[in-house]
């Protein structure tokens, strides 16, 4: 019998393992280094030295591990000023801070596996899903830090989540994503303050007449009946690439509501399941590249005017998609346009939120002697206010391993819009990276 | 009519035609209805080949002519000739026997009208008597005796109205005329006559009353109308099968496949049903002229379906993967343009043909020409695209021994080209001599025709014509309709003697041999009543006398014996001219003089006289002749330099390409008039003709001009280098396909149809050369501003292309040998540019393994120096046919990660798929695989380099085996390839290629890209070529961009061939997860 049962582990193993390839062990990283003046003020806003070491160790049993910190010191502290209180972020994924400018965070550790022809990735981890840029629609899965808004790459600002990750075949024609999220943790959206804390309505409480007399916050703590669980399924037809996304989950941003007291009104935060239903698709046509995504997403809360509803929220299923098309007709160049729509269904009630909201992008970007510089400009447009934020950016690498970046991030429009609230934050930025 | 090569794809386009071949059941059924609904007119098609059928209807002339006509009941007769050289001539027994005989027989002819026979056996002689006058026939029964005889001959000879025009005035020959029945056909009589004179001569000889000198000949106008619709409609069904004969030889030579012969035919066929169909629809007759339409339409339709069906094969032959249906849309997006527009520029010259033509059959002509080439340009963006990918026809192989040739055709086009490139003043300055030598020969040039020429000299009508208007005075008529205004107003002498003074100053003109009127009856009556006194042979002065003569003549003669010359109130009479021959130029001067001499001296109050009469009808339509060919020629060419300019958006590109037809036309001129050759009816539309068949050549060269100096900035020099083997042999092809089209005209029994296909031949081919040499070199020393203007500043020199130094080689003789040897053999255009396609297959076809993993260095260093170095790793896989293809970067940390996938599917309708992963985005980017010739990530490599790995595409370029050379110590053959396409150049980024291939191993050795302006792009070199498990592996590769001066060093390590890759492997979402190394 243990014989039997040796074998069988032997095998699981052997299956586990496979494909054996050599073993190997690289550590490297980068390390880059920013300072961005906010153009309003000349006042500086951040100057930063970040250094992403990485380890990725091929083991001999087919089984691999990478492991990415990031280390990052702030000398203006004005994006998160003092040490944020990380309340959305579940203890397994917290930084950790040392001192006011300085903080460290396990980016990434995973290990990845191929059982029995499939591919399994457990640890912590970025899931992307989606084929937007700039906005999300189905890109849900990990949470958002929006430590400069929307400013910071989403490569940097995404949360990883202790996540296991298992990809399959089904047939011929279909692969299958499955994920199960065990890590309750949400959007950090930086406190008041803050460089890039929000004011917009649409992203912060209604301020209200009344005093507050406190506030609550309640978060998911059950490591698996509060999981978050999706699956994807993903094809290729008719040169179409096809996905189809379903992701039970919690909304990554609190419901607020607000509660009347005698004294005044109580603040309390909640984080709501939500189920998102979706699909992307995208093919290539010539010079042009079309790109589509929609998602469904049941229960959303919405901020309400106090008189509305006595929580001060309404909750309605909001339908998002997007079709972008990117050109690629001229030699080293991409244009690419997205149009981004929300609809939200409030059933007739007022909402700090239009029922249909627009957004639409265009990037621009061009690259020049062999790709060593590359110069990219993005506008994101909010159809309905019309504010909204143009990014210009010239990045030149002057050697493989090493980029040399000036940027400019310019907000604009009404000061109640999602990106004319930070009108005041438009910056110039310089920076490096280096490679190693 | 139109080039293979200037092609461009546009996407529209070939949209289109894939949509075509969708329905194509439905496209072909929907063309043969058409063609049935248009076709099942050709049965009701009529002939009319009279000289009536130039008159445009209403016409006052012929009205007129119409109306003495049935007034006097005159009808184009047949005419019988009997002549007799011996020393009695007609006047023997035997010879008034075989009148008195074929009078008889006559009678009984079907068609003829017996009661319009006139020959010495029916006609009356008048003679006075005691009594009065006697009208009596020469004879009741015929002449026995020579004495009979005797007296016949001496009562004919004072009959002077008998001599000239029944008799012969040396009495060697007499004539039979007889009139048909209104219904009769003409053509039946006439075959009737001759079998009915044989018959009659045999039976004399063989009785042995007739002698062995009498001659028989059947003539007459009749004759001449009825037969020339026979001898037309038989000229057609020979010519038309001689035509497709050498069109099919012409396509079985060119193709080799039983579909590229018959489909052509097929359009053909169509396109013949529709133009004469749509002719017979509209009620219009088959005209003399209208005769060489169907072999125009055969000429032009097949040149089309060649231009078509040339570059079908050669989009196999490119690419021999393609799929039939996906060759079929790639060859009619190709060729529609050039197609359309050729086919509009003939329509053009058609057109202004018909418009500027006052006469019906060069009307109907140019109009119906151009339906024909319309139907054509239908047939063959339709029907010919749909049966061609039902056919499917595949390229045949070309064997060993002929790979690595040039056809004849390109060998001399080359040459031709290094000569242009090389003397571009020299040639303008022959040109100008010739020029010279043209304006010369074109001054010499007459206006002329003769309607018995129609028919060859050696042809029985034409002889029997001859004979009898050299015997005779002339059975060729210019009448003078006289009228007056009361009746019996002609039994006045003064009218009587007007009428014969007008006879007695016709009869004093050149040409006009002899006169008949009512007068000399008159005058005959009054001798004849004076005891035959020739003092009497005069016009009475008593009215009162002048009636009883008639009165008296009826008493003993037919009444109806004068309704030929005067009507039955004696109000209105006809003088009839005699003339020998119809030639215009002699006849024009008598017909105005005549119209003088009546309107001067003849016309009054009381007489009145106007010419009529078939040379008075045909000198009202031959007139304007000349007026319209000038006309039609001068608006076919205003129309060229319209359409040229508008298509050229140059009025300088317009009159260059209106040159080399004019030229031609030029040339045409003095040709006619150094050998003589009329301009007449069936030579007279040959001008608007070939310019609009001869600008195609100007607008093909100037266009591929325009693509190669204006839009890829060529040097002047290289252009002309690149235009002459490839535009330049397309065109001679289409020359040839012209030239034997009209050429078989050549082949043609009627001589003006002769000289018309000629002069179109000649018209083409000095269209061809000029536009390849004059107009090439005319381009080259103006240096037009539309060509040009972009490249004035770089210009600097003409450069000497490849081309030009082989011309050097080839020497005068063997171009001249060449030329002679082309005669005879007509290379095939679908194997002639195999050669470099066979090198660059071998190295497509080269083994690669399954699956293949090898590490990757790429070390990028820019003009200054700085280097950029990234590891990569590759792996990939064919899936059956289809390869798979992905990259990983795998240092520096910056770009590590980064992944690169393509599909490249064998399919070439099937378009390739690319992914990009950026670590960057945790996405994966599906990517344009038309940007292929992007450079690959700073590289110097495209896309499509990266991905075929020492290949190189075969549906994408056009190759040619260029030489043979040396690279680093290893022989190697060159190839040199254009991409097919403009569109394909624009996405490969290269104007042109050229390879230096390993013949041993197939590799590519070193590779050199010019980029879209035909400026030296970069260079690359594949070094350390080894053998692992068995396939030859580049190890090495250095790409160094000129432009730039960026280099990228590739070292490929680790090579490994066979390996187990998981499929999975080449999956999109695999990206994202790296590579296990």
């Amino acid at each position: 019998m243990r014989g039997v049962t040796r074998k069988i582990t032997a095998g699981c193993i052997f299956a586990l393992m496979s494909p054996i390839s050599e073993a190997s062990v690289r550590v490297g990283g980068i390390v880059s280094a920013t300072h961005a003046v906010q153009t309003t003020d000349a006042d500086a806003q951040k100057s930063e030295v970040i250094i992403l070491p990485q380890l990725e160790w091929r083991s001999p049993f087919g089984i691999d591990l990478t492991a990415i910190a990031r280390i990052r010191a702030d000398g203006q502290n004005r994006l998160e000023p003092g040490e944020p209180d990380q309340a959305a972020i579940s203890s397994w994924s917290r930084r950790a801070f040392l001192g006011p400018h300085v903080e460290a965070e396990l980016r990434e550790f995973y290990i990845e596996a191929y059982p029995f022809g499939t591919y399994l990735k457990l640890g912590k981890q970025q899931i992307v899903w989606g084929q937007t840029d700039g906005l999300k629609v189905l890109d849900r899965v990990n949470p958002q830090r929006y430590r400069e808004f929307i400013l910071e790459e989403f490569e940097s600002s995404r949360i990883p989540l202790w996540a296991a990750k298992w990809e399959f075949s089904m047939n011929k024609d279909w692969n299958g994503q499955l994920i199960l999220l065990p890590d309750q943790t949400y959007h950090e959206v930086p406190a008041a303050g803050a460089a890039y804390a929000p004011t917009s309505p649409e992203l912060a409480v209604t301020r209200s007449d009344r005093p507050v007399t406190g506030y609550t916050l309640e978060k998911p703590d059950r490591v698996l009946a509060d999981a978050d669980w999706g699956l994807q399924l993903s094809s290729r037809v008719r040169g179409w690439d096809l996905t189809l996304n379903y992701l039970y989950h919690y909304a990554d941003t609190p419901v607020i509501r607000r509660f009347e007291q005698e004294s005044g009104v109580h603040v309390h935060g909640s984080y709501e399941r939500t189920h998102t239903f979706g699909g992307s698709a995208s093919n290539a046509f010539g010079d042009f590249t079309l790109r589509a995504e929609m998602g469904y997403t049941t229960n959303r809360y919405i901020q309400a005017p106090a008189a509305v509803e006595k929580d001060g929220v309404i909750r309605g299923g909001e339908l998002t998609y997007a079709a972008g098309v990117d050109w690629m007709g001229l030699s080293d160049t991409l244009v690419s346009v997205q149009l981004i729509q929300s609809w939200f269904d409030r059933d007739g009630m007022p909402a700090a939120r239009n029922t249909m909201e627009t957004d639409a992008t265009l990037l621009v970007e061009r690259t020049f002697l062999n790709e060593v510089l590359t110069f990219r400009n993005q506008l994101i447009q909010d159809i309905d206010t019309g504010d909204g934020l143009l990014s210009v950016e010239l990045a030149y690498d002057y050697l493989a391993n090493f980029e040399l970046r000036i940027e400019a991030n310019l907000f604009y429009g009404s000061q109640y819009g999602r990106f004319g609230q930070f009108d005041a934050r438009d910056h110039l930025l310089v920076g490096f990276g280096y490679g190693f | 009519m139109n080039t293979t090569e200037h092609t461009e794809t546009d996407t529209t386009a070939i949209h289109f035609f894939h949509r075509l071949l969708r329905w194509r059941w439905l496209v072909i059924i929907g063309c043969f209805l058409a063609i049935g609904l248009v076709g099942r007119y050709l049965p009701t098609m009529t002939k009319d080949t009279t000289p009536e059928a130039f008159v445009p209807k209403g016409s006052p002339a012929l009205a007129f002519r119409d109306h003495v006509e049935s007034v006097f009941g005159l009808k184009d007769p047949m005419v019988i000739a009997i002549t007799s050289d011996g020393e009695r001539g007609i006047y023997t027994p035997g010879a008034l026997q075989l009148v008195h005989r074929l009078t008889q027989e006559l009678a009984t002819v079907e068609g003829v009208d017996p009661d319009a026979i006139t020959s010495l056996a029916t006609e009356k002689d008048i003679r006075g008597t005691s009594d009065g006058m006697l009208v009596e026939p020469f004879w009741e029964s015929p002449p026995q005796s020579t004495a009979e005889t005797q007296a016949i001959r001496n009562r004919v000879e004072q009959f002077p109205l008998m001599l000239g025009t029944l008799v012969s005035r040396d009495g060697s020959a007499t004539l039979l005329i007889a009139e048909t029945l209104p219904d009769a056909d003409d053509e039946q009589v006439y075959h009737a006559l001759l079998a009915l004179t044989e018959q009659v001569k045999t039976q004399g000889l063989r009785e042995g009353w007739l002698a062995e000198d009498i001659g028989l000949y059947v003539a007459g106008q009749g004759a001449v109308s009825g037969y020339l619709s026979a001898y037309i409609a038989a000229d057609a069904s020979r010519l038309n099968p001689i035509a497709a004969l050498i069109i099919t030889i012409v396509l079985l030579l060119a193709f080799r496949t039983l579909a590229g012969t018959l489909l052509p035919n097929l359009i053909v066929l169509g396109t013949v049903a529709v133009g004469l169909g749509s002719m017979a629809a509209a009620g219009i007759p088959m005209y003399v002229i209208t005769n060489s339409l169907p072999v125009i339409l055969i000429g032009i339709a097949v040149c089309d379906s060649i231009h078509i069906f040339t570059q079908y094969y050669e989009e196999l032959a490119n690419n021999p993967g393609l799929s039939g249906r996906e060759a079929v849309a790639r060859a009619m997006s190709a060729m529609w343009r050039p197609v359309t527009l050729t086919t509009l520029t003939t329509v053009a010259g058609f057109i202004g043909l018909s418009l500027a033509a006052s006469l019906p059959p060069m009307q109907s002509y140019g109009i119906f020409a151009a339906i024909g080439i319309l139907a054509a340009w239908a047939w063959t963006l339709l029907l010919l695209p749909a049966l061609l990918s039902l056919f499917r026809p595949r390229v045949k192989p070309v064997p060993e021994t002929q790979k690595a040739k040039h056809g004849i055709a390109t060998t001399i086009m080359t040459a031709s080209g290094g000569i242009v490139a090389r003397y571009p003043s020299q040639i303008l300055m022959a040109t100008a001599l010739l020029l010279v030598i043209a304006v010369g020969g074109a001054t010499r040039i007459e206006f002329n025709d003769q309607r018995i020429h129609s028919f060859q000299e050696q042809e029985p009508l034409r002889v029997a014509d001859g004979i009898i208007n050299q015997r005779f005075d002339g059975t060729y008529y210019l009448d003078v309709a006289i009228e007056t205004p009361q009746p019996e107003d002609l039994f006045l002498p003064e009218n009587l003697r007007k009428i014969e003074a007008l006879q007695n100053w016709m009869e004093q003109r050149e040409g006009i041999y002899n006169t008949t009127s009512i007068v000399d009856y008159i005058k005959q009556m009054h001798q004849a009543l004076h005891e035959g006194d020739p003092a009497y042979y005069a016009i009475p002065d008593d009215p009162a006398l002048i009636a009883q003569y008639f009165l008296l003549y009826s008493a003993s003669g037919d009444p109806d014996d004068f309704e030929e010359e005067i009507d039955y109130d004696y109000r209105q009479a006809h003088v009839r001219g005699q003339l020998r021959e119809d030639n215009f130029q002699n006849v024009e001067p008598i017909v105005l003089s005549l119209k003088q001499y009546l309107d001067e001296e003849f016309n009054s109050p009381a007489i009145r006289g106007d010419s009529t009469g078939a040379i008075d009808l045909s000198y009202s339509w031959l007139k304007p002749l000349a007026g319209n060919t000038a006309a039609g020629m001068a608006l076919a060419l205003m129309l060229v330099l319209v359409s040229s300019t508008l298509f050229f958006r140059s009025l300088v590109l317009g009159l260059i390409a209106t040159l080399p037809v004019a030229f031609s036309v030029l040339m045409v001129f003095a040709i006619m008039g150094y050998t003589g050759i009329w301009i007449g009816i069936g030579t007279s539309m040959f001008a608007a003709i070939a310019i609009g068949l001869g600008v195609d050549f100007a607008i093909h060269t100037i266009d591929r001009l325009r693509t190669l100096i204006r839009d890829q900035h060529l040097e002047y020099g290289e252009a002309v280098g690149i235009l002459f083997p490839s535009t330049g042999r397309a065109l001679l092809f289409n020359l040839l396909a012209l030239a034997l089209g009209f050429g078989v005209l050549m082949t043609s029994k009627v001589p003006p149809l002769q000289d018309f296909g000629l002069l179109v031949a000649i018209a083409v081919l000095t269209s061809f050369v000029i536009s390849m040499t004059s107009m090439t070199a005319l381009i080259g020393v103006l240096r037009p501003r539309a060509l040009f203007a972009k490249r004035e500043k770089s210009t600097t020199k003409l450069s000497t292309p490849l081309a030009q130094q082989g011309f050097a080689r080839i020497g005068l003789l063997k171009l001249l040998a060449t030329l002679s040897l082309l005669a005879f053999a007509i290379p095939s255009v679908a194997d002639d540019s195999n050669a470099g396609l066979q090198i660059m297959q071998a190295v497509y076809e080269r083994p690669e393994g399954i699956t293949q993993r090898a590490n990757l260095t790429l070390e990028l260093t820019d003009r200054r120096g700085r280097k950029r170095v990234q590891q990569t790793i590759v792996l990939r896989k064919y899936f059956g046919k289809d390869k798979r293809q992905v990259l990983y970067y795998l240092e520096p940390t910056n770009v590590r990660d980064t992944a690169f996938l393509t599909y490249d599917y064998a399919d070439p309708a099937t378009e390739d798929e690319q992914w990009l992963y950026l670590p960057a985005l945790r996405k994966t980017r599906r990517i344009s695989a038309s940007d292929r010739g992007d450079y690959f990530l700073g590289t110097d490599l495209t896309y499509e380099e990266m991905k075929r790995q020492n290949k190189i595409s075969l549906e994408d370029w056009r190759f040619t085996h260029v030489g043979e050379s040396e690279v680093d110590g290893i022989k190697t053959v060159t190839v040199e390839g254009t991409p097919i396409t403009k569109q394909v150049a624009d996405e490969l980024g290269y104007g042109r290629a050229r390879w230096y291939i390993d013949p041993a191993t197939n590799t590519i050795r070193r590779a050199e890209n010019f980029d879209i302006q035909g400026n030296t792009l970069k260079t690359a070199l594949f070094n350390n070529i080894r053998e692992i498990d068995g396939i030859w592996t580049v190890h090495e590769i250095t790409v160094d961009n000129h432009k730039t001066g960026h280099q990228t060093h590739l070292q490929i390590t680790d090579v490994a061939y066979e390996i187990p890759l998981d499929d999975d492997s080449f999956d999109e979402r695999t990206l994202r997860r790296g590579v296990r190394q």
